[in-house]
């Protein structure tokens, strides 16, 4: 009898252990193992478009002549800028941390430009924010342009909806004049 | 010895069913219809609630990315408005009669995880109106006059609706777009 309900007690450990690790883990390995190809020869804290099929592999529902561009953003080293400059017209930015959990988004009329600059930094953990507190330290947030990431890692997504294909090549380019990197600003056009 | 063995087995599949449940879960947690009634399936209120984070795990282990909330709304349907699944065997009229969002799209897929990068879309920069400002698109397999949103080479279809909210309204409102089975 107790031999059993030691297999049973171990069966039932075994499915809590292997529920949790596969919800923790298995999904946020196949999204950065997808995210790392499509950036592979890019690299990190680079922004550049996606071809239409990685841009229906990310958002299937959306039209295929819309323009993506990602910038796969790492804040482990220092502060990052993403450095927007948009074509008129609607587009939605949104920064996602990499584990997918969007923690910024802003549209065009949001905005009210189509220039402007969001400034990525890693969040302060546990033991620094009670350092912070404790020594008066803690730093400026200088304005809703800044963003906090809890995960060293992350995506910035700029996604622009086009009304047909032709257009599509034209608007991309402009859409890459936008630039992801450290220390990297574009001053607003009058 | 072979009581080993079967304990050793046994365990296994307590591993295997804990996996096996929590790729369940993923796949099912927060789906809920937009309206009582409506086939329009979405996970916006569920990616928000208690099980946030298995509906974020459904679009990461898809490889793709859960909608920006308050940005862009997204509702997924497998069957048309009497209830019966989308086959491409038959024609089906989406119809909007209320007011239409921001920007709108609808996807025919084999899936609601899409992926085929060469889905049919129609959308609102695309759609032609009719006289009175509605809009209807017939779902086929074969071409059909007006707009047409070709359902994919496979047995069954998935719509997948995106929409960007109106000015000032925080989330977009539920699909405006009836599913009427029009002939098989």
């Amino acid at each position: 009898m107790l031999p059993r309900l030691f297999w049973i007690a171990a069966a039932l450990t075994a499915a809590v252990a292997a529920h949790a690790a596969f919800a923790l883990f298995v999904p946020g390995w196949l999204f950065s193992h997808e995210i790392r190809r499509m950036a592979a020869s890019q690299g990190a804290n680079h922004f550049f478009i996606l071809p239409p099929q990685d841009q229906a592999k990310l958002f299937p529902g959306l039209p295929r002549q819309g323009v993506t561009g990602i910038c796969l953003f790492d804040v482990s080293k220092g502060n990052v800028t993403l450095a927007a400059d948009l074509p008129d017209g609607l587009w939605v930015t949104t920064i996602y941390t990499d584990k997918g959990e969007p923690i910024y988004s802003v549209n065009n009329r949001q905005s009210g430009s189509n220039v402007f600059n969001v400034s990525l930094s890693l969040a302060p953990g546990v033991l620094d924010m009670l350092i912070q507190a404790t020594d008066k330290e803690r730093p400026e947030i200088d304005s809703g342009w800044t963003v906090m990431s809890p995960e060293p890692q992350g995506l910035a997504v700029v996604w622009y909806p086009l009304a047909e294909m032709g257009l599509r090549a034209i608007t991309a380019e402009s859409v890459a004049h936008t630039g992801c990197g450290a220390e990297l600003a574009i001053a607003p056009s009058q | 010895m072979r009581g080993l063995l079967w304990g050793a087995l046994f365990v296994a599949g307590g591993a295997l069913a804990g996996a096996f449940s929590a790729y369940l879960v993923i796949q099912s947690a927060g789906v809920a219809p937009v309206t009582a009634g409506s086939p329009w399936l979405s996970r916006a209120a569920g990616i928000a609630g208690t099980w946030g984070y298995y509906v974020r795990s459904h679009y990461l282990i898809a490889g793709r990315l859960p909608p920006a909330p308050g940005q862009l709304m997204e509702a997924t349907a497998e069957t048309a408005s009497d209830g019966t699944a989308l086959t491409t065997s038959c024609r089906y009229l989406l119809s909007a009669t209320e007011p239409l969002p921001r920007w709108w799209s609808i996807a025919a897929a084999e899936s609601g995880d899409g992926g085929n990068s060469r889905q049919a879309t129609a959308d609102s920069d695309t759609v032609v109106r009719e006289s009175d400002g509605t809009v209807k698109i017939v779902a086929s397999l074969k071409p059909q006059p007006g707009n047409w949103l070709k359902a994919p080479d496979a047995r069954h279809f998935t719509l997948l609706y995106s929409a960007i909210p109106a000015g000032g309204q925080r989330q977009a409102a539920p699909p405006p777009f009836t599913i009427v089975k029009e002939g098989c």
